[in-house]
């Protein structure tokens, strides 16, 4: 499984790639800081053939462009023809109105809050098998 | 008939004459003139005169025409028995007297007294009580009365006044049968009650007013089968007037009760009270003056306009009161606003009704001054919707706070499970204990934010005092020294007001948090710099923050910006509470922040400090 992480935490970031050590089959094809990163980099792998994901990794509490702003963003994008790619969120929100805002958008499949159990890594590679 | 002579003599006399005039009723032997019979016969005979006498001959009354005849010297004498004639005329004497008498009677009392004085007695009556109903026990009580009741001598009072229930007596009988009740003897009736002597004959007429039994008449006499049809009749007509004028009395009195009642109840009333008619006030009551300021006098005052107290009101409620048309007499309630003698506005809750009298429509209100209650209610408005705003910002910072401290907890659970116990020489432990160190500064960090922007917001007392502008960017230039100097960043103050009273600490705050973030997000290339100018417009000090640095998408983010940890660029040590901490502190003292931008070219920070 070929994954995206937008995440602005480095200290998440390190945890997260060492989690996935024990996982032969998921590769982090790209890591961006905010959802203007992560957008980017969508728009430019259209055109440069650059990896696509098979599911993206979503913070919430970003800046310049937050998870929300993103998900927004990216259902643009899909409209107008990109790939649809499922998005698991990422938070260390507990906050129940997070979690209502979340289920709003098809785009998101699961929400898992942090930290992130091996478990729930394996979930995500079944969510981007079914999508 | 008969014929006299000149000297008195009998000459004839018809049978009919015999009977009238005869002591024992017989038709011969010596007739017995009565009173002035001879006189007038001699009279007639002298002056060849016709004449007419009345005359009472044993309980009859008669009419004598006496006719002298031309050629002889005699007079035929004609009798008419008139008693019936004349007792009417008397009974007409009575009531007519009655009547007049009735006109000064004031009191149920004075109706009783009248009947007995200027009624009764005129008639042939011996006796006679009025009764009436007592409300409170329902009984018939002796009022008035006429006869052995009432010696002369203890003027209106009557001797051993008695009550009676409606089932005792003959007077209790009328009273009940609401009819009148004629006794011809009553030692045969088991009703009878003695009152001070033994009678034989009674007479109960009622007194009724409406459908309601008032009272009795009653009159006894010693004699069996006494009352004639007659004294019934007068009676009753005696009764019916009475009755009227008693009806007549409780009316006038219950009418003057209610008023001194309603009149007691508006002159207390703890609304506004007043009555108009054409927009001129026709009555006000005390508290009315006292709503709008001005006296009775003034307000009754026919130059005086009701819409000159209402200058300013409510449109809406003048236009529904206009819109009342002739006829609309259900009572409204409006809403206005009335400016009184001393120019105040006050709130009115005026309730008004609209009466047709002979004059014409006329207003009555009651107008309760609500401007406290308005102003209590607004204020309780506004703390309401300031109590909402802190709990849902209480909310706001209960998860902000939770997700912040969350996140670096999280991490530090997650670098944990890598840490390599077995072997501590592993290089990777190095990393983690770095990175575990990095994220417990950070947690640090967010708790000791977490203390400041509780700080703030609890921060209740200030400390105003004289604030030096230039000294206090001096001190922040000294503090800043080593960025200012690695970031070539220049401070330019303009201040054309230099020592402004304001809480030193905010204003610390403030020009810490402005210059550093100017610093922070210079824009490469140029010459950074900050302008601080301080001035005065309109009686108020402004201080200003111009920097010409990358600026800030206001569109994107300008609802936003002094949001609590909203972050608006990648730089590390945004930390997303400098601009919200600024603004709380600005807000607790009334002072005000705005913001201009452009991106690519810089930014600007008005305060407005309070007054």
């Amino acid at each position: 499984m070929k994954i995206m992480v937008i995440d602005d935490d480095s200290t998440f970031l390190f945890i997260f790639r060492k989690q996935i050590e024990k996982f032969q089959d998921i590769e982090i094809v790209n890591e961006s800081k905010n959802g203007l990163e992560a957008v980017n980099y969508i728009k430019q792998a259209g055109k440069n053939g650059s990896e696509m994901p098979d599911l993206i990794a979503l913070d919430l509490d970003m800046p310049i462009m937050n998870g929300w702003n993103f998900l927004d963003e990216y259902d643009k994008l899909c409209k107008v023809g990109a790939k649809t790619i499922p998005v698991c969120i990422l938070s260390s929100t507990i906050n129940q109105a997070d979690f209502d805002r979340a289920d709003n958008y098809d785009l998101v499949k699961s929400f898992f809050s942090k930290p992130l159990t091996s478990e729930q890594l394996t979930t995500m590679k079944k969510i981007a098998a079914i999508y | 008939m008969l014929t006299l002579d000149k000297r008195g003599e009998l000459i004839y006399a018809n049978s009919a004459a015999y009977k009238i005039l005869h002591k024992d009723g017989v038709d011969h032997g010596t007739l017995v003139y009565p009173g002035k019979f001879l006189k007038a016969s001699l009279e007639a005979i002298e002056c060849k005169k016709n004449d007419t006498i009345i005359c009472e001959v044993a309980n009859s009354h008669y009419r004598f025409s006496f006719c002298p005849r031309e050629s002889e010297e005699s007079v035929d004498v004609y009798g008419v028995d008139i008693t019936e004639e004349v007792k009417h005329q008397n009974y007409f004497t009575v009531i007519s007297a009655f009547s007049t008498a009735l006109l000064e009677a004031e009191t149920e009392k004075d109706t009783a007294r009248i009947i007995t004085e200027e009624a009764i007695s005129r008639l042939s009556f011996v006796d006679c009580v009025v009764y009436f109903v007592d409300l409170k026990d329902r009984k018939l009580k002796q009022i008035a009365a006429h006869g052995p009741k009432n010696p002369k001598s203890l003027d209106n009072t009557i001797l051993n006044p008695i009550a009676l229930s409606f089932d005792e007596g003959i007077v209790g009988l009328a009273a009940t049968e609401k009819k009148t009740i004629l006794i011809d003897d009553v030692t045969k009736e088991s009703r009878y009650v003695v009152d001070d002597e033994q009678r034989v004959s009674e007479l109960a007429v009622p007194l009724i007013a409406g459908n309601e039994v008032i009272g009795v008449i009653d009159s006894e006499h010693p004699e069996k089968n006494y009352y004639s049809k007659e004294d019934v009749k007068i009676l009753e007509a005696i009764a019916s007037i009475a009755s009227s004028k008693i009806q007549h009395i409780r009316f006038a009195k219950r009418n003057k009760l209610t008023e001194a009642k309603f009149q007691s109840f508006v002159e207390n009333a703890f609304g506004g009270f007043y009555i108009h008619r054409n927009n001129k006030f026709e009555y006000v009551n005390e508290q009315f003056c006292k709503i709008t300021g001005f006296t009775s006098r003034e307000l009754l005052s026919p130059d005086f306009n009701i819409q000159s107290l209402i200058i300013g009101a409510d449109q809406r409620a003048i236009r529904a009161m206009k819109a009342r048309g002739i006829g609309d007499e259900s009572p409204k309630s409006y809403q206005l606003e009335m400016i009184t003698k001393k120019k105040q506005i006050r709130q009115l809750a005026v309730n008004t009704c609209i009466l047709e009298d002979e004059e014409g429509q006329v207003t009555l209100g009651i107008a309760v001054d609500i401007t406290e209650t308005i102003e209590s209610r607004h204020k309780l408005e506004g703390v309401i919707a300031s109590l909402n705003k802190k709990t849902d910002e209480l909310n706001e910072f209960a998860h902000l706070a939770s997700h912040n401290l969350r996140a670096p907890v999280t991490n530090l659970i997650g670098l944990l499970d890598y840490y390599n116990e077995l072997s501590p020489e592993d290089p990777m432990n190095r990393t983690i204990m770095e990175k575990f160190s990095k994220t417990v500064k950070q947690l640090n960090l967010t708790l000791e934010e977490m203390h400041d922007v509780l700080k703030v917001r609890a921060q209740q007392e200030f400390e105003i005092k004289k604030v030096n502008l230039n000294d206090l960017v001096e001190g922040i230039k000294s503090q800043l020294s080593e960025k200012i100097r690695h970031a070539k960043f220049n401070v330019q103050t303009y201040f054309e007001v230099e020592v402004v009273n304001y809480e030193q600490s905010h204003l610390k705050n403030l020009f810490l948090n402005l210059i550093s973030n100017a610093i922070k997000y210079k824009r490469e290339g140029v010459d950074a710099h900050i302008r601080i100018r301080s001035y005065t417009r309109e009686n108020q000090i402004y201080i200003s923050f111009e920097d010409n640095g990358i600026g800030i998408d206001l569109e994107k983010h300008g609802k936003n910006l002094f949001g609590m940890y909203k972050r608006f660029h990648t730089n590390p040590d945004s930390r997303g509470l400098g601009l919200y901490l600024i603004k709380k502190q600005l807000d607790s003292l009334g002072s005000s922040i705005s913001v201009t931008s452009t991106l690519g070219e810089g930014t600007r920070f008005t305060v407005k400090l309070t007054k």
